[in-house]
C-alpha cells in the first residue's frame, strides 16, 4: 500500500538533477545566431503550450504553491467573493479545482492538534474518493484526471497514517478513527468496483462485435476495412486493460491485504500488435466453429481427424484433398471416388454424414471454399504439434 | 526590419522554458552528458531549420521538440546498437562535476545516477521513456501520444505498468 505515490515521488525527484547551465546558455547564442542567419518567413507555431499555459491558468494553478501567508490572504479574499464555497464541488481539472485543495491545504496549516489534524486528512481522503467516483461518471474510466487523484489520496491517507504513528498509539480514538476508516473505504470500494465493472462489459461487447466485424471483412477480404476494424481493436483492447489495471490499483489502493491472484493479468505488450490479433480472432472463429460442429455431430469429428491424418502424409496429397474436398461440397449426393485414398476416405465420410441428417449437411453447404483451406490449415498446423510432441517423445 | 518575429520570440521563449527539463530528459535516456548536449543541440537545430523552411504548421512547439529528441535518441540507438558505457567517459564526467559543484550536489547526482541506471534502465526504455515524460517532464497524456504516436489509452496502461515495475524493483533492493 502507498508504494505507488512513494515511487512517483523518487521519480519526480529527477526533475531537480543538475544539468549544465553554462552549456545552455552558450547554445542560446548558438541559436540566435543560426536563426538570424535562417529567417524563417511563414510563420508555423501555431500556439506555444508554454505560454499558453502561463497565460491562460494563471493564477489558480500557481495558487496552490504560493507560500502559505500569501496563499491564506488570497483566500480569504476569494472566501469573501464565495468562490471557496463554489469551488467545494469542482472536479480535478476543473478551474476552481486548485481553490478546493488551497482551503483544504490551508485548513490542514492552521490546525495544531494532532488528532483533528488526522481527521481533516482523513475527510480529505474520502473526498478524493468520491472526486474519484464522479470522474469515472463524468468522462469514463479513462479520464486523465484519476490518475493524480489516486495518488492524491494515497497522499493524503498516508500523512494521516504518519501522523497516528507519530502519536503513537495512544487511545481509542485512534483506533475508532482507523475502523471508522476502513468501514468508509470498503463500502466505497464496492461501489467504485461496479462502475468498473459496468465500463468493462460495455467494453467487452464492443470487443466482441468488432471482432465479428473483423471476420466479416476479412470475408470479404476488404484488407483497408479490416485494417481499420483491427485499429479499433486495438483500442478497445487497451480500454479495456487500462479499466483492468484501474480495477487492480483500487483494489491494492484499499486492501494491505487483498488476495491479488484473483485479479486477471492484463494483456502483453505484443498483443498489441495486429498480426497477434488478426491470428487470435481466427482462432476463436474457429474454435467456435469446431464447437457448432461437435454440437451437429459428435462421430464425424473423429472422422475427420483420422482422414486428416492420412491426408497429411505429405504435402501433395494435403493439398488435393483440400481442394477435393472444397469441390466436393456442392454435390454431396453425386460422390466422386476418383481421387488419392485419403481423399478418398475423406469423401466417405462426408457421404456418411449426408446420409446422417440433413441438418449437417446444411451447415456444410454454407462453408465457402475459402474458409474450407483456413480450416485445413489450422489442422495441419495441429497436426504438424502432434508430430512435433510424437517425435519428441520417441527422443526422450 | 521587417520580418515576422512571433517564431523567433516563440522559439526563443521555448527554449528558454524547455531546454533544461529537455537536457535532463535526454541525459537520462542515453546515460553520457556529451552526447546529450550534442543532441539537445541538434534538437533545436533541426527544429529551427524546420520551422524556417516553413513547411508545415506546428500544433504544439512543446511535443514537437520531444518528438525530434526523441527520434534523434532513437536513431543514436540504432547508429550504435550495443555501445557499452566506457568507463573512461565515466571517469570524465565525475571529474567534471567535482570540479563544478559542492559535494553536496555532488552526492545528489550519485543518488539520481543510482535510481537512473539502476533501476529505470532496467525497464526498458519505452517505460523508462514514458515515466520520465509523465512524472519528471509533467507531460499530459495527450502530449505524450502525440510524441511518440501511440494512442491515450495506450499510454495509460503503459504507465501502469511501468510503475509497478519499478516499484517492484526499488522494494527488492
Amino acid at each position: 500500500m502507498f508504494k505507488t505515490i512513494k515511487t512517483v515521488r523518487q521519480l519526480k525527484k529527477l526533475k531537480k538533477f543538475p544539468v549544465n547551465d553554462q552549456f545552455l546558455k552558450l547554445l542560446k547564442y548558438r541559436l540566435e545566431a543560426y536563426m538570424a542567419l535562417n529567417p524563417s518567413q511563414k510563420s508555423v507555431i501555431k500556439s506555444n503550450s508554454f505560454l499558453f499555459a502561463k497565460s491562460s491558468f494563471f493564477p489558480l494553478t500557481r495558487l496552490a504553491s504560493l507560500p502559505l501567508g500569501i496563499a491564506s490572504a488570497l483566500l480569504i479574499i476569494l472566501t469573501s467573493g464565495g468562490a471557496a464555497f463554489a469551488s467545494q464541488n469542482s472536479l480535478p481539472g476543473e478551474a476552481l479545482y486548485p481553490v478546493k485543495k488551497l482551503t483544504e491545504n490551508t485548513r490542514l496549516a492552521i490546525t495544531s492538534n494532532q488528532e483533528s489534524k488526522v481527521r481533516l486528512e482523513v475527510s480529505f481522503a474520502a473526498k478524493r474518493i468520491s472526486e474519484i467516483e464522479k470522474l469515472i461518471e463524468k468522462n469514463g474510466p479513462e479520464s486523465e484526471q484519476i490518475e493524480p487523484t489516486v495518488l492524491a489520496f494515497e497522499a493524503h491517507w498516508l500523512r494521516a497514517a504518519e501522523l497516528i504513528k507519530e502519536k503513537g498509539d495512544k487511545g481509542d480514538s485512534s483506533s475508532a478513527l482507523v475502523k471508522n476508516i476502513n468501514d468508509f473505504l470498503s463500502a466505497n470500494k464496492e461501489s467504485l468496483n461496479q462502475t468498473l465493472k459496468n465500463y468493462e462489459s460495455l467494453a467487452e461487447e464492443k470487443e466482441n462485435d468488432l471482432k465479428t466485424q473483423i471476420i466479416q471483412a476479412q470475408q470479404s477480404s476488404d484488407d483497408s476495412k479490416t485494417n481499420a476494424l483491427i485499429d479499433d481493436l486495438i483500442e478497445i483492447k487497451s480500454r479495456k486493460d487500462l479499466i483492468k489495471l484501474k480495477k487492480k490499483d483500487f483494489g491494492d489502493v484499499f486492501d494491505d491485504n487483498s488476495p491479488k491472484e484473483s485479479i486477471e493479468t492484463e494483456s502483453k505488450a505484443e498483443e498489441y500488435s495486429r498480426e497477434y490479433l488478426l491470428k487470435e480472432i481466427n482462432n476463436d472463429y474457429y474454435d467456435d466453429d469446431d464447437d457448432k460442429y461437435n454440437n451437429l455431430n459428435n462421430d464425424a469429428n473423429d472422422d475427420i481427424y483420422i482422414s486428416k491424418e492420412n491426408s497429411n502424409d505429405d504435402r501433395d496429397s494435403d493439398y488435393d484433398y483440400s481442394r477435393e474436398r472444397s469441390r466436393d461440397i456442392p454435390d454431396f449426393e453425386n460422390d466422386t471416388s476418383s481421387a488419392t485414398s485419403s481423399t478418398k476416405k475423406d469423401s466417405e465420410v462426408f457421404s456418411d454424414k449426408t446420409d446422417k441428417n440433413n441438418e449437417n449437411q446444411a451447415w456444410l453447404y454454407k462453408i465457402s471454399e475459402k474458409e474450407f483451406n483456413k480450416l485445413k490449415e489450422e489442422y495441419s498446423y495441429e497436426k504438424e504439434l502432434e508430430q512435433e510432441k510424437e517425435t519428441y517423445r520417441e527422443n526422450y | 526590419m521587417k520580418k515576422p518575429m512571433t517564431n523567433e520570440k516563440l522559439f526563443i521563449s521555448a527554449y528558454d522554458e524547455i531546454s533544461a527539463p529537455l537536457l535532463r530528459h535526454i541525459y537520462f535516456r542515453v546515460n553520457n552528458q556529451q552526447l546529450a548536449e550534442d543532441l539537445l543541440q541538434e534538437t533545436f537545430f533541426k527544429t529551427w531549420q524546420y520551422i524556417a523552411s516553413g513547411e508545415k504548421e506546428i500544433k504544439s512547439l512543446k511535443s514537437f521538440l520531444y518528438s525530434v529528441a526523441n527520434n534523434l535518441v532513437i536513431d543514436h540507438w540504432r547508429q550504435k546498437p550495443k555501445a557499452p558505457v566506457s568507463l573512461e567517459n565515466e571517469n570524465m564526467e565525475a571529474e567534471n562535476f567535482n570540479d563544478e559543484t559542492s559535494p553536496e550536489k555532488n552526492f545528489d547526482r550519485l543518488f539520481y545516477k543510482e535510481l537512473v541506471q539502476n533501476h529505470l534502465s532496467e525497464l526498458g526504455d519505452d517505460y523508462k521513456q514514458i515515466l520520465l515524460y509523465r512524472y519528471v517532464d509533467d507531460l499530459t497524456i495527450k502530449e505524450i501520444s502525440e510524441v511518440i504516436r501511440k494512442t491515450p489509452n495506450n499510454i495509460s496502461v503503459m504507465i501502469h505498468r511501468a510503475l509497478k515495475m519499478l516499484k517492484e524493483k526499488i522494494n527488492h533492493v
